[in-house]
């Protein structure tokens, strides 16, 4: 408890003192969460030069847009929002996000617990391994918690689309473990 | 009703979120310093905003004063020159009364005015008036002399015409005023650094002096109002 209390007054200092264009601020913010961030960048556009500049744009606007920050939410969960979106913006430019909104669905079947045990690096390579619009859709519901509505708005497609785009990641991901496991 | 392996997924997708949520990859050299060199380069244009704004609330402000500081001073020469003028058309005056006694006619005085020397960078024009003004003070050179244009006029046989010049010293102190006038135009210089004093220290990041800055503002705006109004009652008075 005391370090969750002391963690939150140690980002709400770091909050105020960014506001205040405080170079020093920034860089305790940068090497505080860029480490977390670098994670997310990597999760959607890969170990790619593209993840190190989508980190830097997302700093930049963490620290141009902090007035916008109304201090409500984590400081954490804001900046991973931005990133997101940078990485997301960062995957339209490039046009290799296409989602096929054909419904062949995957027969999902029970999952086991022992699935809850996976260590990071294999979940990361089986999320990876996923094709680019069911990752994505995957990591936007799974990972970052966002539900239907938002990724659509978020990815300009059908709310149907992001479900069925779910649907297939999780078959796929199933058959995949079911691999692994066997 | 939702499907039981859809809740099952959702349970192992949050145990998920928070592994994932925890992962740190490592972050490349020297991204900081690109970041920090961005952040410079993206505040440059706005402490260039904020001087911009400074330097033409200062540029306002200085025409303002400079307004303020100059306009008494024009101010002053219309007056001195005025009074420079007042006194030989007073002497003239007296002339013309004299020879109305010797029942000479009115329309038969010419008074010519002549600057005699212009020390100062005061330009006064030469003044041909018959109609008299008001007559005020003597604190200037005057100098009568009938120096007639022509000297045909008695010989043709002619009516006789008296020409009166006035030569008119501007150099000499208008009134006992000046010296004072003098005082304050120091004065308002001292004020005007005093004020730039002020104007450095709130660009410097003392807001509490921008109030008093505003107030003068406002003086000399008020100031500006008056002497409008005043340089009207001049030239009406003329």
């Amino acid at each position: 408890m005391t370090h969750i209390l002391s963690s939150q007054t140690i980002e709400r200092e770091l909050v105020q003192a960014c506001k205040r264009q405080d170079r020093k601020a920034q860089e305790a913010t940068f090497k505080r969460f860029a480490g977390k961030m670098m994670a997310v960048c990597k999760r959607y556009l890969g170990s790619t030069p593209l993840s190190e500049d989508v980190l830097m744009e997302g700093f930049m606007k963490v620290f141009t847009k902090i007035d916008k920050f109304q201090e409500q939410g984590s400081f954490e969960g804001w900046i991973r929002r931005i990133m997101v979106n940078e990485a997301l913006m960062a995957l339209r430019k490039q046009e290799k996000m296409k989602f096929q909104d054909t419904d062949f669905g995957f027969e999902i079947g029970q999952m086991e617990d022992a699935y809850m045990n996976l260590q990071v690096e294999e979940l990361n390579k089986l999320i990876e391994s996923l094709p680019l619009g069911y990752k994505t859709v995957f990591n936007l519901y799974a990972i970052e918690g966002y539900n239907h509505q938002e990724i659509a708005e978020m990815l300009g497609i059908q709310e149907g689309t992001s479900k069925s785009q779910l649907s297939r990641a999780r078959g796929l991901l199933q058959q995949k473990l079911n691999k692994l496991h066997v | 009703m939702k499907n039981p392996s859809d809740k099952d997924w959702k349970s192992i997708e949050i145990k998920w979120r928070e592994k994932i949520h925890e992962e740190i990859s490592p972050v490349p050299e020297g991204l900081w310093e690109k970041i920090s060199l961005r952040l410079d380069a993206e505040e440059k244009p706005k402490v260039f905003f904020i001087k911009t704004w400074q330097w033409v609330a200062i540029l306002a402000l200085a025409i303002g004063l400079g307004w303020q500081w100059l306009l008494p001073r024009k101010e002053e020469v219309a007056q001195k020159t005025k009074s420079t003028m007042k006194a030989p058309i007073l002497t003239a005056l007296q002339i013309q009364k004299e020879h109305t006694s010797k029942n000479i006619p009115k329309e038969k005085i010419k008074v010519t005015y002549v600057i005699t020397q212009s020390p100062e960078k005061v330009s006064v024009p030469v003044i041909n008036k018959t109609e008299i003004a008001e007559p005020t003070r003597q604190d200037v050179v005057i100098q009568q002399s009938p120096p007639p244009p022509s000297n045909s006029a008695e010989e043709n046989g002619e009516e006789e015409v008296i020409w009166v010049q006035v030569k008119i010293d501007p150099a000499l102190p208008a009134d006992e005023e000046r010296p004072t006038s003098i005082g304050n135009a120091t004065q308002k210089k001292r004020n005007l650094g005093q004020l730039l004093e002020k104007i450095k220290k709130i660009i410097k990041g003392h807001p509490g002096e921008w109030s008093e800055i505003k107030e003068n503002f406002h003086l000399v705006a008020n100031k500006y109002v008056q002497t409008e109004e005043t340089i009207k009652q001049t030239i009406q008075y003329q």
